[in-house]
């Protein structure tokens, strides 16, 4: 069944966002770093660079990379609450980002689900300061068997809401991701797939962004 | 952009050489189980989709038989010869024996303080038939079965949360524990 439903996946919701204009294409790959500390503190640092390839015409360009920090406490044994900061580069300018987030983990007999709220702040020169209120849901399904084991494919499925408030404007951001990912061994894995973005609805100047998202996630140290 | 994907392909190279030694479970079907196996799971009474699947570890392989039967998830294990192991039975925390139920959480609470219960399974071992019995009668339980509780918990230890997993008899009393290691949630949480 998922090998025949998967891909006709991918390519549906590649074609559905297509089918609507204007719509931006383009690569986003990261790579993600997680340490573990004592008293169940974490570190996650993530690169991320966007690629465009298609905005109206074929076109490539470099368009920016997110460099981020994030420190999490585990506060229950299936939440955390982290805080970290984001500078996002792009066109030589640095903007900078606070996050705070609240993710709960929950593991059920063959597959697990995450919620994550989310709030951030972003500071930039000579604008207001953007406010954004974020919810995802995102699920892991391993591909063979029950469990989720070394060697084997998993699909992960996400939905998010963000909420942007800045000067006296209002957008609301959804976005959906459907990535097929791979455990190399026990500390990292590989994902592959589809980010569909979709923003300015409610101004009636519907912008779609469909991104080829491929993250690498590295766990080191204890 | 480059320093960028140098970093991405020195990752890529690493994780090819970091591969460790791993336990296996997969989905597998019927015909690939020992046939001694299926013809017991094809004796039993129960009449929803069974699913079989193959642990393969260091030094052992066992296949499994999932499937719900009146209102509760069975797994019924078996060695590599297709030999029955024993039965195991999903459970609530709260319904756990009374008796059972005071003696674990003393326990528990004597040890931690306090505990989150994430998943007991009651284990029943016997012979063929007395296993086949077992089922065919469920709820009911016949006294020639032996009867343990697994009983998977999370705990805070030293300031960290872990988890565990414990071992009583049907009395509730302790018989042995493990620590469990969890995959890491970094993929679905940042």
């Amino acid at each position: 069944m998922n090998k025949i439903l998967l891909p006709a996946l991918i390519v549906s919701l590649f074609m559905g966002a297509k089918a609507q204009s204007p719509l931006q294409f383009g690569a986003m790959p990261s790579v993600n770093i997680n340490k573990k500390f004592q008293k169940d503190w974490t570190g996650n640092f993530k690169a991320e660079s966007r690629l465009i390839l298609y905005n109206e015409e074929f076109d490539y360009k470099y368009s920016l990379t997110d460099l981020s920090l994030i420190a999490s406490k585990r506060i229950s044994p299936s939440a955390s609450l982290g805080f970290g900061y984001l500078a996002r580069i792009e066109d030589n300018t640095v903007k900078n980002r606070a996050i705070q987030q609240l993710s709960l983990v929950r593991r059920y007999t063959g597959w697990r689900l995450a919620h994550r709220i989310m709030a951030d702040q972003t500071f930039e020169k000579d604008e207001d300061t953007e406010f954004r209120f974020r919810y995802r849901i995102s699920a892991e399904f391993p591909l063979e068997g029950q469990t989720l084991d070394v060697g084997e494919f998993f699909l992960k499925a996400g939905n998010e809401y963000l909420n942007s408030f800045q000067g006296s404007e209002y957008d609301l951001e959804i976005r959906a991701t459907l990535l097929l990912g791979y455990s190399i061994s026990a500390r990292n894995s590989l994902e592959a797939g589809a980010d569909y973005r979709v923003d300015s609805f409610i101004s009636n100047n519907t912008r779609n962004r469909l991104w080829f998202s491929i993250n690498f996630f590295q766990s080191i140290g204890k | 952009m480059k320093p960028f994907l140098a970093l991405l392909l020195l990752f890529f190279s690493y994780a090819a050489f970091s591969q460790t030694k791993y336990e296996k479970e997969i989905r597998v079907k019927s015909n690939e189980v020992p046939q001694l196996a299926v013809s017991f799971i094809d004796s039993l009474p129960f009449d929803q989709k069974i699913k079989w699947y193959r642990e393969t570890g260091l030094e052992r392989i066992n296949y499994e038989a999932k499937t719900r039967f009146r209102d509760s998830w069975f797994s019924v294990e078996f060695l590599n010869d297709g030999a029955l192991k024993d039965i195991e039975v999903l459970l609530d925390y709260n319904a756990l024996p009374e008796m059972v139920l005071r003696k674990v959480d003393l326990y528990f609470l004597n040890k931690y303080q306090k505990f989150n219960a994430d998943r007991v399974q009651k284990q029943y071992s016997g012979s063929r038939e007395d296993l086949f019995e077992l089922v065919k009668n469920y709820p009911e339980e016949a006294s020639v079965i032996v009867v343990q509780y697994e009983i998977v918990i999370t705990v805070k230890v030293a300031g960290a949360f872990q988890t565990e997993e414990y071992l009583f008899s049907a009395d509730g009393d302790f018989i042995s524990s493990s620590r469990v290691v969890n995959r890491i949630t970094d993929n679905i949480e940042y």
